[in-house]
Formats: C-alpha cells, sequence, structure tokens
C-alpha cells in the first residue's frame, strides 16, 4: 500500500488522538468468557456423535443379528433419538464445574418466574423485573424496593453482549445478596437532554438484599 | 509468541495484553462508539481464546480480532439494545458518550465516513495492514480497499482542514 507522506500525517494525527484509549477488561474475565465458548461447541459436536453412534448401533443389530435370530429382543441402543431442540427456551444456566462461576442467559422475558426458582434452588437469590412504561424525564431504570444496588465488580465475571447473559462468581456475592435484571421498555420514545430517543432500558445489578419489587 | 514452548493460557495472555488495545482502537474507530467496542472486543478475545489453536496461528491474528469484532453477530436482543439504556447509561444509546481525552473533531470526521470506510482506515491506522492483508481482513477485493481508503483520506482530509481553518479564523 503506497502511502503518501501528507496520507501518513493524516493517519499518525488519528491514531494519535486514540492513544489515550485503553481496555479495562483484564485477561482472566476475556478467557473465562472463552472458556463457556469453547465448552457450548465441544457439547454440540458430542450430542452430534452420540446420535451417530446410537443410529449406527441400532443398524448394526438389525444387519448383523438380524430380527429372525433375535425375534424378541429389541435394539440395546435407540434406534430412534428424539431430537432436542432448546431454540424455544426462555434461559439457560450452565456452572463451570472449576471455576463455579454460573452463566446464566436470558432469551425470553416470559420464563423469568422459572429461572428465579432454579437459582433459589442453587441459593442464588435472584429478581427479573419486565415492564413497559411511559417515560419519565430523567428517569432511566426502575428503584429497587427493599435492596439497593451494590458494587458488582467481584461478583460479575462478565456480561455477554450479543445475549442478555451474565456470568457472575456466587462465592463473590454477599451473604443475602441477590442477583437483580431489569429490563423496562418505553410506550414511547423518551425525550429531553441526554436521553432523547431511547426506546427503554435493561441491566444486571447486585442487590444488598432480595427486593421486593422494582418501581419505575 | 508462536513457536514459543508456552503454555496456551500464558501464549494467549500474551497476546491479548499486548493487542488488546490496538485491537479496542480499531474497533473504536470503526463504531464510534466507545462502550460498545469494549463490548465487542471483549467478545472477540473471547472467541480467540475458544479457538486459540486456530487463531495463534492465523498470519494476523490481531485482523481476525477485529474482524471478528466487527462481524459480532447482531441477534434480536442485540438489536434491541441499540435502542436501550443498558448497564452503562444512556450514553451508549444516543451515541453521545463524552469520548475522555478524543479529538471530537477527529472523532466527528470518523463517525461522518461510511462504515466500510471506517474500518478500512482503521486497519491501516491501528494495525498497519497494507491493502491485500485489509482486503483478506475484511472479505472485499483489493482494488475496494484502495478505493475506501483513498476517499476515506480525503474526507478525513477535508474534514480536518476545514476544522483547522475555523478555529484558526477564531
Amino acid at each position: 500500500m503506497m502511502v503518501e507522506q501528507d496520507d501518513q500525517n493524516i493517519y499518525d494525527e488519528v491514531g494519535a488522538a486514540f492513544g489515550d484509549v485503553y481496555a479495562h477488561q483484564d485477561t482472566e474475565a476475556v478467557v473465562a468468557r472463552g472458556r463457556v465458548l469453547r465448552r457450548r461447541r465441544r457439547a454440540v459436536p458430542a450430542v452430534v456423535t452420540a446420535c451417530v453412534v446410537a443410529a449406527a448401533s441400532g443398524l448394526g443389530l438389525t444387519v448383523v443379528g438380524g430380527p429372525a435370530s433375535h425375534p424378541v429382543a429389541g435394539p440395546r441402543v435407540r434406534a430412534s433419538v428424539i431430537p432436542i431442540n432448546v431454540d424455544d427456551a426462555a434461559f439457560s444456566v450452565h456452572t463451570d464445574p472449576k471455576t463455579g462461576y454460573v452463566t446464566i442467559s436470558l432469551f425470553r422475558g416470559d420464563g423469568a418466574d422459572e429461572l428465579r426458582k432454579v437459582l433459589a434452588n442453587a441459593g442464588i437469590a435472584s429478581y427479573f423485573y419486565f415492564a413497559t412504561v411511559a417515560p419519565l424525564p430523567g428517569k432511566t431504570f426502575c428503584t429497587w424496593i427493599g435492596a439497593k444496588e451494590e458494587d458488582s465488580r467481584s461478583a460479575f465475571v462478565t456480561t455477554e453482549i450479543e445475549a442478555a447473559t451474565i456470568t457472575i462468581d456466587p462465592s463473590k456475592m454477599p451473604p443475602g445478596s441477590a442477583l437483580g435484571f431489569e429490563n423496562i421498555t418505553f410506550k414511547t420514545a423518551a425525550s429531553g437532554p441526554g436521553y432523547s430517543g431511547v426506546a427503554g432500558s435493561g441491566k444486571f445489578v447486585l442487590l444488598s438484599a432480595e427486593p421486593t419489587g422494582c418501581v419505575y | 509468541m508462536r513457536g514459543v514452548d508456552h503454555e496456551p493460557e500464558e501464549d494467549f495472555a500474551e497476546f491479548y495484553r499486548t493487542s488488546v488495545d490496538v485491537c479496542l482502537r480499531a474497533v473504536y474507530a470503526s463504531v464510534g462508539d466507545k462502550a460498545l467496542a469494549e463490548d465487542l472486543t471483549a467478545e472477540a478475545f473471547a472467541r480467540a481464546y475458544a479457538s486459540w489453536p486456530k487463531v495463534s496461528r492465523h498470519p494476523a491474528p490481531r485482523a481476525w480480532v477485529v474482524r471478528t469484532a466487527l462481524n459480532a453477530h447482531i441477534s434480536w436482543w442485540r438489536r434491541r439494545k441499540r435502542e436501550v439504556a443498558w448497564d452503562a447509561g444512556i450514553d451508549r444509546a444516543v451515541g453521545g458518550e463524552p469520548a475522555l481525552g478524543l479529538d471530537p473533531t477527529i472523532l466527528a470526521a470518523l463517525r461522518a465516513l461510511p462504515p466500510r470506510q471506517r474500518q478500512v482506515l482503521a486497519l491501516r491506522i491501528f494495525l498497519d495492514l497494507d491493502t491485500a492483508a485489509t482486503a483478506s481482513a475484511l472479505g472485499i477485493a483489493p482494488g475496494t480497499v484502495a478505493a475506501h481508503l483513498s476517499r476515506a483520506t480525503a474526507a478525513l482530509r477535508g474534514a480536518l482542514a476545514s476544522a483547522s481553518g475555523q478555529e484558526s479564523m477564531q
């Protein structure tokens, strides 16, 4: 790429303008997220392999043994594997056996009650708040009832932008604290200085206690 | 980095440490939103870790990360997220983050460029990729890269000259 000196000066000026931009996420958080991705990717071929082995085993029984040789014996492995589809799941929860980190993904809002029970069984208190409201000037988030937001930096390992996904370290959650999630949709786009055009809000928070609600 | 007798984890950590800032700057310059760029870059590095045996042998692993960040799949939730205030508040949603320390003239000039021109420019400036490497990274023809870079540079020169002229008049 031939670059004129004049062009290079412009590139240098632009490059220098970004000289103070630094990443703040540490390697540990990125690696934790990378492990989740790697585990998910490995899980898919494992399921496919299991299906192939099961189908092949069923076929082998038919060809080698033949139905006449074993008139009453059924296949020892299910010849047909019932497909498992999780596309419609409202959420997923996975625990990393090595780190104890728990990764929670929300795909829809209507499974929040069930998700809350699942997490409660694992000892993680939580509250999920979904609402559609008329926007109030300057108010973007709801206010938690019976709990206040805490510093989540040690307990929240990473969040994912492609889905409402969070990885938490339950051992770093203070006793009595809870995971909170709020998702507010504005009936009309908010207007006003600083948040014009905002159509809603959402975030994960670490709460001091299990709240009784959230009001907008 | 490659071919050295390192543990993969250490190898990746070293790659992350030496590359994350320049990759973030390239993504930031491409998308024009710092918070979004941080998320995209972190996600791309996580994917690099997940595919480290492949990425570590890539001829331009930093370009792989930047391309992955720019190609990050847009799920329905993320499409929605673009319209909402998310986690860090309203700045991200309205694209008006203070861009601490960043020259507003340069940021405005970059934002005025079409996305592909911004990407070509970012790879040239921050990763020092030549035409062929940029074409490979973005999956476009080398001639297209050259054209985009030429137009982007001309537009940037004009914007910066204009801003400089206004300053001198004041």
